[in-house]
This record gives structure tokens, sequence and C-alpha cells, in this order.
């Protein structure tokens, strides 16, 4: 560990600082929405080629869902490995826009079809809806591979932040059900456990993205009264991990998340999952949305990419246990 | 500099004076405007400039992207 924020993260936390203080900006989850929105268009990687990105309405549990499909510029019209992302956002904002930059990305580097998922935001749908949406909408990928140009057998699971806890969970989920079949986990600084506040979040709970107080708020709504050991809601605290797909887990190192990233990894490797774990030393929390400001991250994708990639190429086919 | 703020921050019409805090841009906004003043102007906020004083209102952002262009 270099122990030394990279200097874009660092002027990103500036900026941030600069903008603290003021009483007239109520947190409100249309408010942060917005803002979010916002702040994707002015720092994400829009001009990644990708050969098309498309959108995709299907009839989902409470009534439609859209899935958005990008193709990448290698071999667009071969049946291709293909990822199914969740973004992040904390259950409660962020959507596929902002993620569209991270989501293309992927798509250059891995060479694979990115499929990202418009999964139900609390509070309007608080917790389980976003995991009953991820885990919906990777049965229905996996359903409909051959016609969105996706080798079944080959078919990733990924997420950042909380979208990486849906990823974690709709992995543990399907094991446990014998399906949908998944042949890789990768997990961005994910959320993996909301039931204890680890050192790495209790030593950077101001000052580094995501506050405490932030997370606090979205906490509340997202569970909404639910019980915080649920391995629904904390993916570590579940006690059979043993058979779970491979797994690539990121995380940075000045993020709160931190510890319970690499809390997970330790975990899925004690149960005899194959893991990799990465800590990218001096970033932050969403480094790899606002690769327009930090242009490190955009480096970071690139092996992140290639790994998804190698992985689910040379994956071999996966036997479905049922617990 | 009011369409910057119409576009990326604030709907509303803010007093060139005003802070923009108390007008309701948060700290992401605030991320946001640098970063879009820093396109907009193609210039780049030194460290030590990105501080509350110097974007605390429009005036204050304006007064700032003239002194980094006739430094540069």
């Amino acid at each position: 560990m270099t122990h030394v924020l990279d200097r874009h993260a660092k002027r990103v936390l500036d900026m941030l600082a600069a903008g603290r203080g003021g009483n007239g900006a109520e947190l409100t989850p249309r408010a942060l929405r917005e803002s979010m929105e916002r702040l994707a268009k002015a720092v994400d990687l829009r001009s990644v080629a990708v050969a098309s990105v498309d959108d995709r309405r299907i009839r989902s549990l409470a009534g439609g869902m859209t899935l958005r499909a990008y193709t990448p510029l290698t071999a667009p019209n071969e049946l291709l490995p293909g990822v199914v992302f969740f973004h992040g956002g904390t259950g409660v904002f962020c959507s596929l826009d902002t993620h569209d930059g991270l989501c293309r990305a992927l798509a250059a580097s891995s060479g694979c079809r990115i499929v990202s998922v418009d999964y139900r935001l609390a509070p309007e749908h608080p917790f389980p809806a976003a995991i009953d949406d991820g885990l919906f909408a990777t049965q229905w990928i996996a359903d409909h591979a051959a016609e969105l140009g996706i080798d079944r057998e080959r078919l990733a699971v990924a997420g950042d932040s909380a979208g990486g806890t849906i990823a974690a969970v709709v992995c543990q989920l399907a094991q446990r059900a014998g399906g949908p079949r998944v042949a890789l986990q990768v997990l961005l600084c994910p959320v993996t456990d909301l039931a204890s506040e680890s050192p790495s979040r209790a030593e950077l709970a101001t000052g580094f993205f995501i506050e405490r107080s932030t997370l606090e708020w979205a906490k509340a709504l997202y569970c909404a009264g639910a019980d915080l050991y649920d391995p629904r809601i904390s993916p570590l605290r579940s006690t059979d991990l043993v058979g779970l797909p491979p797994a690539q887990i990121h995380t940075a190192e000045f993020d709160p998340m931190r510890d319970e990233g690499q809390a997970y990894a330790d975990a899925l490797s004690a149960a005899g999952v194959d893991v990799s774990y990465v800590c990218h030393e001096g970033l932050i929390h969403h480094f790899y949305c606002m690769a327009g400001a930090i242009p490190r991250a955009r480096e970071v994708l690139v092996p992140v990419g290639a790994a998804i990639g190698d992985a689910l190429r040379a994956a071999p086919p996966r036997p479905i246990v049922a617990q | 500099m009011q369409r910057l703020l119409a576009e990326r921050s604030i709907d509303r019409p803010v007093h060139p004076d005003e802070d923009l805090r108390e007008a309701g841009l948060s700290s992401l906004d605030m991320v946001t405007l640098v970063l879009s003043v820093e396109a907009e102007f193609d210039l780049m906020v030194p460290e030590i400039a990105i501080m509350p004083a110097n974007f605390r209102s429009v005036t204050a952002i304006s007064r700032l992207v003239d002194s980094i262009q006739r430094g540069g």
C-alpha cells in the first residue's frame, strides 16, 4: 500500500469538500439521483467506442424492466461471453445512465457483451425488490442468451458497490436454487456487510467520497427495517459459501467499503472458491465511474475487463450442485 | 456561468452573489460544477485554489476563472 491518494482522486475529494457546509441542499432521493446523473455527465467515459448500445424492455416481476446491452467492437456478430451488470448507488440512486461509461469500458476491455440491469430502487421499492429483480434479470438473460448473442455457459454477474451486493447475492441464491448457472462473479468495491462497521468504514467515514451519514441514510431507506444479518442484505454473513462461482474482487485503498470487500474475498477463498483479489492503491469509491476526472481509473479498467474476458473464455462448464 | 449552473447544477436562476450552497448546490454538484468550469474554459483549477471561497458564488467563480486565465 502506498497510503497516498491518487492526485486526481484527491482533486475530486477537494471539490466535494469545497461544496460541503451548505444548508440549502436537502438530502432526498430525488436530489441525490439528480446530482449523480449530472456528475456522471461530467466525469464518465462517454468516448469509449462500442459496436452498439441497445435498450430493451422486458416483462418483469413489477411489470417491466429495462436491460441495456453493450456489444463490443470485436466480433459483434458472434456468440460472446456475457456479463449481467448491476450498477451501484446504495440501492437508492444511480441508473443505467450513471454507469453507462463503466459498461462501455468493460465491454471494450473484456470483449464480452455487457447487459446492464435497471433494477428497482428504494425507497419506492425497498429490499428485497432489487434482489428479486437481480435474480429475475439473471435468469431471463440466461434463458434468452442465444437471442442476445451470449454463450449461456459463459455468463458472469458483476456489479459495483450496492450492485456488487446484488451480484454476490444472485450467486448465492442461484447456487442454492440450482440455477441460473453463473460462471464468474465480478465485484467492484462491493458492499458485503451492513450488519457491522468495518475498520475502513470507521477510518474513512468522512471525506472519502461517500459519507457515513449518507450511507446510514440510504441503508435505512433500502433495508426498511429488514434484518441486517440477512445474507441477501449482507452476503458476508452467509454461512454457506461453498461451491460459489469463481470471484474477481476489486477494492480501492481509500474506500470505506475496502475491508468488507477483502473480507468477502477471504471468506470465499476459505470456502474453497477460486478468488482473485486486488486492492487498487490510491483510489476511492466510485473511481471506476469517474474516469473522466481520474485518468488512472481508465487505465485500471483495462486489466479489470481483460481478466473478465479471459476467465469467461477459459471457463469450463460448471456443474450445477443443488444444495 | 449561469448557463453552466443551469445545465449542471441548479435549475433556477441564481443571483451572481448568492451563496451557491445555500441555493441548494450539494457537494456532489460542486464536483460537477468545478469539472464543468474546467472543461468549458479549458483550464485546470490549481489544487490550492479548490476551496469554498473560490466557488461560493457565480461572482467568485468568474473571478477565479479570470485570474487563472490571466496567470496561464
